[in-house]
């Protein structure tokens, strides 16, 4: 039954594959292209092969600031998503308690809701309770979105991971400072890896919730979501790559190291 | 596992053991019922209030909702929105499925490479990969380009883009690995030996397909079919930057209530129908295990 | 249609992996109709590999293999005379047992009321009338492997496989099972072709048993002269308990061959020496049941001094480990009266007749 083994594919399916992924990236390519483009004017193949638009973009002091803002709220995003999701998971694998389903629920929703109505419900309640929008208010929003991963990821490898180690720990004499230490927190250090890289990608990629949620300051996603809303240029273009490329790598580390869990 | 102490040592011991747990889940349940709980009750209450002249009038009416449900621009617009993720779902699905099939049971060596393929694009911004079409469609874009070159057009045509067309290319393309992946997921892990047992009893390719692959394969497309349906549903970033005049969705109607227009609470009204249609569809998809996958 | 009586002949069967491990090495292997056969072998040893490649899920890199006369080479797994109970049992778990067990008859396009009948004869033969509506999930460990047989059988195949199908399966439920699979079998008939790595099981099932080791077949013969006549060492040390005595072979001629082992000599029947065995490192093994102890022991062809190591009660059975210069022994005692009188420490002989026992090649 060659089909159903593994083996050499039909070429109807290979073609099919082949397709829809050129169809996926295509236009993530052109836009690569592009953005070498020396001159405004777009034209294949390209005229003058050139650098000059990421060189402008390194020059650009607003283009720096937001890149900052933007790692800057990556990071806290993630130090309090894997705080306040390590927790939660823990208690999700531990402990047995009457609103398990509800905790859960709530905790996804933000995830699969369209993130047009987290915004919106952040911004509300941000401006009832006259809160004044900034970076805080967006890494907020941004936690709220990646709770779920952080539980997610560190709730499936501990459902993974054999209870018996931490009841040898105990039974050798520790107590449970020492074995959350020396036992249980190296053996979830890879999902803890893992879910931070996944939750600093979305962070940094973030548009939707955080054009509801920021105020005077920038970050990368709003500068790119306003260039963008002013036209194709190979500015845009340049950015846009490396965006994508940046994205790639964490990707590529993430997904080749614990293929499981993404 | 004996401990020393009295009972009553024991005892406080464990109550305080129960508390330290509870504290475990002190933290998230504060920041969820902070953060999420309320933001989205607050936007439920915004919907019953009004504004006028650029100030919020706190009394309650349902004159939002009412308008929400009778105004024709946004009926034709919801109508649209659905339309088209009902389009945009079936067509990744017909595309997706057969995607994951192949990574999941006919790659062996490359699979790792064909895996990260499909979760680049996944968890890189959504923004740029719509906004890449444009690269496509555009004016300046390929599809031009190509027909330049090949002399079926003198001149770019502006057609391409800013129309409900290009926004469903976008969505599609963009989509597209949200649909693979769980349906990966749920085909990985169908045991090699049912696919064995079946071809020894008798079954050829198509009938194994049919009656063992493709039924164990329904939560994962049950999930990526959701996933996708709700991801048009609220996109605003694709009809903002690709749809033009004529490829208004939802999403933008609701965004432009908080914009010039100004009238959050219609906004909040809109939201919420959009919200109350999407946790109906995730609840029901709940139901059927969807939710496990990916 | 038979070949010689065989209904299955693997001929010169080879499977080489793509990482160059060889699984099956040139394996020739009959199999008569009507017959069950185990092929019994420890890990790795090819058993599953051949099992799989008569099913038709592996190709063999060489050789064939002919069914009632027709070469199955080449025919795919759907298209093959032959049913195979899998060890995970793969009973498919969306499905009801009612549509597990009509599969392979729905998938051959026979009629419903045909399907009815044999679905319902299937299930009671395997003792589980009734479970028609019920799902794989639902049942026990025990009950799935029995729909995972009746699913196999219901489609009257030539050759039935079972691949290890009661390992997973505890103690008591296994032992009962195998009487079951082996009264099934004697009743309808079929060539069962069974795989498993535990001795006792081959030893209780088979009609004849294929003992395997490193993708080569050491032995093909029934249970009892399996265990009487030990080819090799290694079907020997498989089969039952045994002593294998390193030795050293003095010389052999018609009638006898003397051996020196265990700081002392011995003689053995030539009738039960290895073909081709000549002076040097042998192996002698010997059933511990053969093995007398005694404080005195006046009247054994071949006698051993040693001390008593070890006590060994094992309900049924009492035995002795006794230590020899050079070796420890171990004694089958005649009853536990027998028991008590040795103690450790205990200086015994240990003695044995020179028609029991082997004299094999080293491994």
């Amino acid at each position: 039954m060659r089909a159903l083994r593994p083996g050499r594919a039909r070429s109807p399916l290979l073609a099919l594959v082949a397709f829809v992924f050129l169809f996926m990236y295509l236009p993530m390519i052109l836009i690569m292209v592009f953005s070498f483009n020396s001159s405004q004017v777009t034209i294949l193949p390209l005229e003058h092969f050139s650098l000059r638009w990421y060189q402008e973009l390194f020059a650009d002091s607003t283009i720096l600031d937001s890149f900052t803002n933007t790692l800057v709220v990556g990071a806290v995003t993630v130090v309090i998503s894997l705080v306040l999701g390590g927790t939660g998971a823990f208690a999700l694998n531990r402990l047995q308690f009457r609103g398990k389903g509800v905790y859960e629920f709530i905790v996804t929703m933000p995830f699969v809701l369209p993130e047009i109505v987290t915004g919106l419900a952040l911004l509300t309640f941000y401006t009832l309770l006259g809160i004044r929008l900034s970076l805080v208010t967006v890494t907020v929003g941004h936690v709220v979105f990646c709770l779920s991963v952080a539980v997610r990821t560190i709730g499936a490898r501990l459902q993974s991971l054999p209870r018996s180690y931490e009841e040898a720990s105990y039974d050798l004499g520790a107590g449970r400072l020492r074995t959350f230490f020396l036992v249980i927190l190296p053996s979830i250090r890879t999902a803890l890896f893992t879910a931070a890289l996944l939750i600093f990608t979305i962070s940094f990629d973030e548009t939707v919730i955080t054009i509801f949620t920021i105020g005077q300051e920038n970050t990368l996603p709003m500068l790119i979501w306003a260039m963008m809303r002013r036209g194709f240029t190979p500015e845009v273009n340049a950015i846009a790559t490396l965006t994508f490329v940046a994205s790639l790598i964490l990707i590529v580390i993430v997904g080749t190291r614990s293929k499981d869990q993404v | 596992m004996a401990r020393p102490g009295t009972a009553r040592q024991r005892i406080s011991a464990r109550g305080g053991r129960r508390l330290g747990q509870a504290g475990l889940l002190a933290p998230s349940s504060l920041w969820l019922a902070f953060f999420v709980v309320v933001p989205i009750s607050i936007l439920f209450l915004y919907s019953f209030w009004s504004s006028h002249n650029y100030k919020l009038i706190q009394v309650f009416t349902l004159a939002n909702y009412r308008e929400t449900f009778s105004d024709a621009v946004f009926r034709v617009v919801m109508w649209r929105t659905l339309r088209l993720a009902f389009l945009v779902t079936a067509t990744t699905l017909v595309l997706g499925y057969p995607v994951a099939y192949f990574i999941a049971r006919k790659v062996t060596q490359w699979k790792t490479l064909f895996y990260l393929l499909v979760i680049i694009p996944m968890w890189s911004s959504y923004l740029v990969r719509v906004y890449s079409w444009k690269a496509v469609l555009g004016e300046q874009g390929a599809l031009n380009l190509l027909l330049l070159k090949l002399g079926i057009l003198q001149q770019p045509s502006p057609i391409f883009l800013y129309n409900t067309f290009a926004v469903y290319l976008a969505l599609v393309g963009s989509i597209l690995p949200f649909m693979i992946l769980p349906i990966y997921t749920s085909l990985e892990k169908i045991p090699a030996s049912l696919i064995e047992a079946s071809s020894d009893l008798g079954a050829g390719f198509w009938r194994t397909f049919a009656k063992v692959i493709f039924p164990l394969s329904l939560p994962g497309m049950l999930g990526g079919c959701t996933f996708t349906f709700v991801l048009v549903l609220g996109d605003f970033i694709a009809s903002q930057l690709l749809g033009g005049p004529s490829g208004i969705l939802i999403g933008k109607v609701i965004y432009g209530q908080f914009g010039l227009a100004f009238d959050w609470p219609l906004g909040a009204a809109m939201s919420f129908v959009l919200f109350a249609i999407v946790f109906t569809l995730i609840a029901i998809a709940g139901r059927f295990g969807a939710l496990k996958e990916g | 249609m038979e070949q010689n009586g065989y209904q299955l002949a693997l001929r010169g069967l080879t499977k080489v992996f793509g990482n160059g491990v060889t699984a099956v090495d040139r394996l020739d292997l009959s199999v008569r109709k009507g017959e069950f056969l185990t092929m019994l072998g420890p890990s790795g040893c090819g058993k599953t590999t051949t099992l799989r490649m008569v099913a038709g899920f592996e190709t063999p890199t060489s050789g064939e293999i002919l069914c009632d006369g027709a070469r199955l080479n080449g025919v795919p797994p759907n298209r093959r005379p032959v049913n195979t109970v899998f060890q995970d049992y793969a009973l498919f778990p969306h499905m009801t047992v009612y549509d597990n067990v009509a599969y392979g008859l729905r998938a051959k396009g026979q009629p419903r009321e045909l399907i009815e009948r044999e679905v319902g004869r299937a299930l009671e033969m395997v003792s589980l009338p009734g479970m028609e509506k019920r799902l794989p999930r639902q049942l026990s460990g025990g009950q799935q492997q029995r729909v995972a047989v009746a699913r196999a059988l219901v489609n009257k195949p030539s050759v039935l496989l079972l691949d290890e199908p009661l390992g997973a399966l505890d103690l008591k439920l296994r032992k009962h099972m195998q009487l079951v699979l082996k009264g099934l079998q004697q009743e309808l008939g079929i060539t069962f072709i069974h795989v498993t790595h535990d001795q006792e099981e081959a030893m209780t099932m088979s009609d004849r048993i294929a003992v395997m080791h490193a993708g080569r077949l050491e032995q093909l013969d029934t249970p009892e002269v399996l265990y009487a006549r030990p080819a090799t060492a290694f079907v020997a040390g498989f089969i039952g308990d045994n002593n294998l005595l390193d030795c050293r072979v003095m010389e052999v001629d018609a009638d006898t061959a003397r051996i020196e082992l265990l700081g002392t000599s011995a003689r053995i029947a030539a009738a039960n020496v290895q073909g081709g065995l000549g002076p040097g490192p042998a192996v002698l093994a010997v059933r511990p049941e053969a093995i007398r102890v005694a404080a005195v022991l006046e009247r054994a062809d071949n006698v051993v001094e040693g001390t008593v190591e070890q006590h060994i009660f094992a309900g049924s059975e009492v035995k002795l480990l006794v230590r020899c210069p050079g070796g420890s022994v171990l004694a089958n005692l005649r009853d536990q009266g027998q028991f008590h009188q040795f103690s450790r420490g205990d200086r015994v002989r240990v003695g044995w007749q020179r028609g029991d026992g082997m004299l094999l090649a080293c491994l």
